[in-house]
């Protein structure tokens, strides 16, 4: 069936803009690990829709700002991840917990600040929510709930296997010059690593795609009559996310810090998250390291690819911890360079008159988010 | 005069094949060489366990020589195991290396073709420095480190354990390199690096590891508590 997304939703700019608006702005999105939030003062920066956030952890608590100091707008944190009280660097504005300046050096003597005036200094807050240890932000003052956007289940399995993870983080970012949407499509089609990946990622997980007559009888009905009502793009929103053991691997290699963690589970299988719109995580070692994977839209033919690598939780530090983590790096690069080069190709050929893909049945659940994404940026669904 | 004791050199890649071919100018003739070559560094240990553990500590010295696999921890694997087995490691340097006298190097240390140690400059246990590296005035490098051809290292520079300093790197004086760091993209380098920094060719934005420890450790010192700006 002929896919409903026109080659604008990938390649202009004001198409970003408006999907900015209408869709992630009302959706949770992910920012990043609690684990790396873990000490009072700890502070992560991310820019979501075009927005400088910083999370930081108040004596325990996580708070998500505009991290833009209500004075010159100056950022308050300016590395991706620190300890450091929420202070402007600029004017020595101290910030609280609430987003309120609690201190500001020679309030009286330079500022003078109405009483009133000095009441509404403050920061931006945003709603923050953690699923175990994944922590997500929302931009809108009213939002839909968590549990809408994910369903209690995928909750629950989220909250165990990300409490799995370990607090030492390898991190990097991918400057990749494609479509967000690129990636959950690809992450979506089961059917392309035999081909792509058939001498790394193949080798040892037998990717096949689940033929499921009824998901696909359904796909191709809501193709046909589009969202009945709210409830529905709301049930099918918390659909689009799922995952879980997703195939068996051919060999799981054993390396001697396998002893050192407690593996997330005994099966020898790839673990498969995808976490709808923007999320990845994996485990292709049967639970004993992790990769989590966030797309972070930059524009329309940009996204930086966030990449955090953990191993299970340790059960005892031991000292190849770092060379671990390297070696993950190292070997899942070549598999997500593989995955760019097809993205980028399919990016820099895409032009206002292209033509619209062609889905073929086993690529349901890619039509059932297009079909539903389609209508939400037509206006058919509010969310 | 008693001869030196044969030397038996355990391990695979560049410094190996380096050493064994370079052996009778290494050991102007003395020492006789016996090689226990690896496949692979995979779980080297246990592949040398048996051999190692049938030499005799009076006899030989061994020499781990495994480049900087696993940031140097596949070569820590053979000469740690060799020492807990009481067998005594030595350091070889290439003869035309130039070494300051006040210099201090540890065991199992190669020193290749053409390098130069400047005065004061330390180099820790199982640390590799290869041909034509220099190493300024002062330089502490730790123990388990790799520095690749061509590198030179600024005077009073602190590099941490297990680090990889790859071929034609620069790193400018009095700077600091964290443990765990891996800086494989020639050029020149004039700010401290955070432990678990990797910076690469293949990653644009360079890679770190977060540990709460390292955060702390690594966090630029420039938070201004009002308190303070107040006065």
């Amino acid at each position: 069936m002929q896919s409903r997304m026109p080659p604008q939703a990938y390649i202009s700019q004001d198409w970003f803009q408006r999907e900015r608006e209408l869709l992630f702005k009302p959706l949770w999105q992910f920012v990043g690990l609690k684990m790396m939030l873990a000490q009072h003062n700890s502070f992560i920066t991310r820019n979501i829709g075009g927005i400088p956030i910083v999370i930081q952890n108040f004596n325990g608590e996580l708070r998500a700002f505009e991290n833009l100091c209500a004075h010159r707008q100056n950022p308050l944190q300016t590395q991706a991840h620190g300890i450091r009280s929420l202070v402007c660097g600029y004017h020595g504005w101290k910030y609280s917990s609430d987003g309120k300046v609690e201190n500001m050096p020679f309030e009286h003597e330079v500022f003078r600040y109405e009483q009133q005036e000095r009441e509404c200094l403050g920061l931006k807050r945003f709603r923050l929510e953690t699923i175990g240890n994944l922590v997500f932000i929302n931009l809108a003052a009213d939002s839909l709930p968590l549990n809408a956007q994910f369903n209690q289940a995928l909750i629950a399995q989220l909250e165990d296997v990300s409490n799995a993870f370990d607090s030492e983080v390898l991190f990097t970012t991918y400057k990749t010059k494609l479509n967000w949407k690129l990636a959950y499509e690809n992450l979506r089609d089961g059917h392309h690593p035999r081909y792509l990946h058939s001498r790394s990622l193949y080798q040892n997980v037998r990717f096949q795609v689940a033929m499921d007559e009824t998901a696909i009888k359904h796909a191709k009905q809501y193709h046909a009559n589009g969202t009945k009502d709210h409830q529905q793009a709301l049930d099918l929103l918390a659909g689009f996310s799922n995952g879980g053991p997703d195939e068996p691997i051919k060999t799981r290699e054993s390396y001697a810090w396998h002893e050192y963690v407690e593996r997330y589970s005994d099966k020898d299988w790839y673990y498969n998250w995808l976490i709808f719109p923007n999320l990845h995580i994996a485990s292709g070692s049967g639970g004993y390291s992790f990769i989590i994977e966030h797309h972070q839209p930059v524009s329309a033919d940009r996204t930086d690819v966030m990449i955090y690598y953990v191993t299970a939780k340790k059960k005892r530090p031991y000292a190849t911890s770092a060379a671990v983590l390297h070696a993950h790096l190292m070997g899942a690069d070549t598999v997500l360079r593989e995955d760019f080069e097809v993205m980028e190709n399919i990016q820099a050929g895409l032009h206002s008159n292209a033509a619209h893909a062609v889905l073929g049945d086993y690529e349901y659940g890619i039509s059932a988010i297009q079909d539903w994404y389609m209508d939400v940026m037509e206006g058919k669904v509010t969310l | 005069m008693t001869q030196p004791p044969d030397l038996v050199l355990i391990g695979c890649g560049i410094v190996f094949e380096t050493i064994a071919s370079t052996w009778p100018q290494l050991s102007q003739g003395e020492r006789k060489l016996q090689l226990i070559r690896l496949d692979s560094t995979d779980d080297a240990a246990n592949a040398v366990n048996e051999q190692l553990s049938l030499l005799n500590n009076t006899e030989i010295e061994i020499f781990a020589a495994i480049d900087q696999n696993a940031l140097n921890f596949a070569r820590l694997e053979i000469y740690g195991q060799a020492r807990l087995l009481g067998l005594k490691s030595t350091t070889l340097i290439h003869p035309s290396a130039i070494i300051a006298p006040d210099s201090r190097i540890g065991e199992n240390c190669w020193i290749g073709a053409g390098a130069i140690i400047a005065s004061g400059a330390s180099i820790g246990n199982n640390t590799l420095i290869n041909t034509g590296a220099r190493i300024d005035y002062g330089a502490q490098i730790a123990a388990n480190c790799w520095v690749g051809s061509g590198a030179s290292i600024g005077q009073y520079v602190k590099v941490g354990q297990h680090v990889v300093i790859g071929s034609d790197i620069n790193l400018g004086a009095n700077i600091t390199v964290g443990r765990h760091c891996s800086i494989d993209m020639p050029g020149a380098y004039l700010t401290s690096l955070a432990e678990g920094t990797f910076i690469d060719s293949l990653f644009p934005s360079a890679v770190h590891i977060y540990t709460s420890k390292s955060a702390n450790k690594t966090m630029p010192q420039t938070d201004i508590t009002a308190k303070e700006a107040s006065k």
